[in-house]
């Protein structure tokens, strides 16, 4: 077979690297799909938006939505890897010499760089908790919460140990205050193993060092899941937990929000519009099979998520602590509830550090994925070897990442950035499935698709890339913008977030003052004001009001300063994209170009 | 993303719950259901790429003998 890349690039360019096996590009974007979200997000949603019945639109979406994206991201990042290209921008231009192309591409570089800034921060956290549950940390703690509670008193038990975990969490993550990471020391430390970890992996390559890496942890980390999914399907009245997860709300499915849910959820835990798939199928051979390669990739995915992710988190949660504590968000349910739980179960301390063990290395194999298109970049683009792109990447992601660890307080850097990422992520799957469907063509791209396959897509799928699955993206696009942009956009404006958390002080003490009238919500408002006004920010105020003044006057103080954040945030972002979409211009002006059009001449063509 | 503080603070254990529910027929057909068909995609996705050929067996490449005719 012609190596199409070495043509490219001429016989002094190195020789461009490729996956070692089918089954190392397998578990490798698996790796990259299975996360936290596969084992904490799922279950949270589905327990959230009709338990079993959230499997209806779910598996809707998986079909209509997940596999027909996945097939476009793998064939147009095989095509780029044909003109020599393993970056997001490279593989785009090559496909569509057209500005936007650029556009395109700097978001398949500025998402994973964006995501690994706050990212490897979640992954300190799963070492972290690993490390305390092997030492017995956890075990003190909560032993230390129950301390004079009477263990007959389960109410009272589970409180304390809920309680002491939340406590655990905010300190860990200094969720009270700002820059306590960078003081506290030994989360710092779990940030540089990370850091460390990462990019010695990255550092060795695609063959040597990712899919060595994700030959070895992808098994490992499913015999772990498996291990713990035995101990949780043991435990005595696990039906029950059993049926809070899975009991159906058929009610449910006339909901949209619950079909936005599940399309939302199939987004992105096949980690779709991210550029990571784009970046490893560039490594494909010209006739490797995309087609079973993709769909292999995607079904371990879903059978982390659905099996194991579904089976484990909720139903224990459910047993030992109830219907609240099991129906947490991704934050809750992994890093509170299920410490809690480990207190519950016999063995708690092994299997918690087993737990958390296992959610590294998921988050180690998702961020090996987030490096490798700007390794890529760097080298395509702009000649740089391993080791400089290494480097000038660490450099990069380690300023970026002192935001997301500094401003800790409500985790609000990190809920920021992570918005802004998805919002974006929706916007670049859309485009590129449009590019795919509009641009190469839905027919060609199919038959460039079933290149090599060992059986071919289905006749409908030109159909559905052209019009069904960018519709339902539309859709999501559309719906997430609406339900989410107008709080996030209100986070960010210093007034409107002051006035509300110093009238949230006053609402507070006025509520209590006119008790005896039972104000309901609205009428509290009313009465809230008539008493400090819409800014709350009175310049007199009643008598019994007065003392409550310092109180909004340092909850005002705070949230402007949050709001402030939130808004440096957003431009931050904006001026990083932008520098991505500059530096993308000029690589695909130069080293780029001339490598693509070393292909065209060598032969390399889009197909018939 | 998950505001955890409010989260926690809004945690109220409700024990009762675990009395009434347990997993009814209509759950046990979703929950058996969905692993099937997860598992069905993985099973099936597994034995087609252990049934595949590898390369060498089906890209049969002419082999490169030099036999110096055109030197001659």
């Amino acid at each position: 077979m012609t190596d199409v890349s070495q043509n490219a690039e001429g016989h002094d360019a190195p020789k461009r690297e490729h996956w070692g096996s089918k089954l190392g590009v397998i578990l490798a974007v698996a790796g990259s799909a299975v996360g936290l979200g596969n084992f904490l997000r799922f279950p949270g949603q589905a327990v959230n938006n009709g338990g079993g019945a959230f499997m209806v639109p779910y598996i809707i979406s998986f079909l209509i939505l997940g596999i027909p994206i996945c097939w476009c991201e793998w064939t147009m990042g095989r095509l780029g890897g044909r003109f020599g290209q393993n970056n997001g921008p490279g593989v785009m231009y090559s496909l569509w010499r057209r500005g936007p192309a650029k556009a395109i591409g700097a978001m398949t570089l500025f998402i994973p760089v964006v995501v690994y800034m706050y990212y490897v921060f979640i992954e300190a956290w799963c070492l972290y908790y690993a490390y305390h549950f092997f030492k017995g940390t956890f075990a003190a703690t909560f032993a230390s919460a129950v301390e004079g509670i009477d263990p007959a008193n389960q109410g009272e038990v589970v409180d304390a140990v809920v309680g002491a975990s939340g406590a655990f969490f905010g300190n860990a993550v200094s969720s009270e205050k700002n820059g306590g990471i960078l003081s506290s020391g030994s989360m710092l430390w779990m940030v540089l193993i990370c850091f460390v970890v990462n990019f010695a992996i990255i550092y060795r390559g695609v063959t040597r060092g990712i899919e060595t890496f994700c030959k070895i942890a992808m098994p490992l980390l499913i015999g772990c899941a498996v291990i713990i999914l035995i101990r949780a399907l043991t435990l005595d009245g696990i039906s029950k937990g059993l049926g809070f997860m899975w009991n159906p709300d058929w009610a449910a499915l006339k909901n949209p929000q619950v079909w936005l849910a599940a399309s939302g959820q199939i987004f992105f835990t096949l980690s779709v519009g991210f550029g990571l798939i784009l970046c490893y199928s560039s490594y494909l051979r010209e006739n490797d099979d995309v087609v079973l390669t993709s769909l292999s990739a995607s079904s371990t995915n879903e059978f982390c998520e659905v099996v194991l992710g579904g089976m484990i988190v909720v139903p224990t949660a459910f047993l030992f602590l109830g219907a609240s504590a099991a129906s947490q968000g991704t934050f809750g349910l992994g890093f509170v509830t299920m410490p809690s739980i480990m207190y519950f179960m016999p063995g708690g301390n092994f299997f918690g550090g087993m737990w958390f063990g296992l959610l590294f290395l998921a988050a180690v194999t998702s961020s090996l994925s987030m490096l490798q298109p700007a390794i890529a970049f760097l080298e395509d683009g702009f000649g740089l070897r391993r080791s400089g792109s290494v480097l000038m990447l660490g450099v990069i992601t380690a300023i970026g990442a002192l935001g997301p660890l500094y401003y800790t307080r409500k985790l609000i850097g990190l809920d920021h950035t992570d918005f802004w990422c998805n919002f974006m992520m929706i916007i670049a799957a859309t485009c590129q499935v449009l590019l795919f469907g509009w641009i190469i063509g839905a027919e060609r791209g199919c038959r460039e698709m079933n290149r090599g396959a060992d059986f071919n897509v289905p006749r409908f799928m030109p159909v559905m890339i052209r019009w069904i699955t960018p519709g339902f993206l539309i859709v999501i696009l559309g719906s997430w913008a609406y339900m989410n942009a107008p709080g996030y956009l209100r986070g960010m404006s210093p007034t409107i977030q002051g006035s509300q958390a110093a009238r949230s002080v006053y609402a507070g003490a006025i509520g209590d003052h006119f008790s005896d009238e039972g104000l309901s919500e609205e009428m509290l408002g009313v009465r809230v004001d008539e008493i400090v006004g819409a800014s709350a920010d009175p310049e007199s105020l009643p008598g019994w009001l007065e003392d409550r003044r310092v109180e909004a006057d340092a909850a005002r103080t705070v949230a402007e300063e949050d709001a402030s954040v939130a808004r440096s945030v957003f431009i931050l972002l904006a001026i990083f994209y932008l520098s991505l979409l500059v530096l993308s211009d000029i690589a695909c002006r130069n080293r780029i170009g001339k490598t693509i059009a070393k292909a065209e001449a060598a032969g390399v063509a889009l197909g018939d | 993303m998950n505001r955890v503080w409010l989260q926690i603070a809004e945690l109220v254990v409700a024990q009762s719950d675990q009395d009434e529910i347990t997993l009814q027929a209509d759950g046990m057909v979703m929950m058996i259901l969905s692993i099937s068909i997860v598992a069905a995609l993985a099973i099936f996705c597994t034995v087609r790429i252990l049934r595949e050929k590898s390369p060498s067996e089906h890209h049969h490449v002419p082999l490169d003998i030099d036999t110096h005719d055109v030197e001659r």
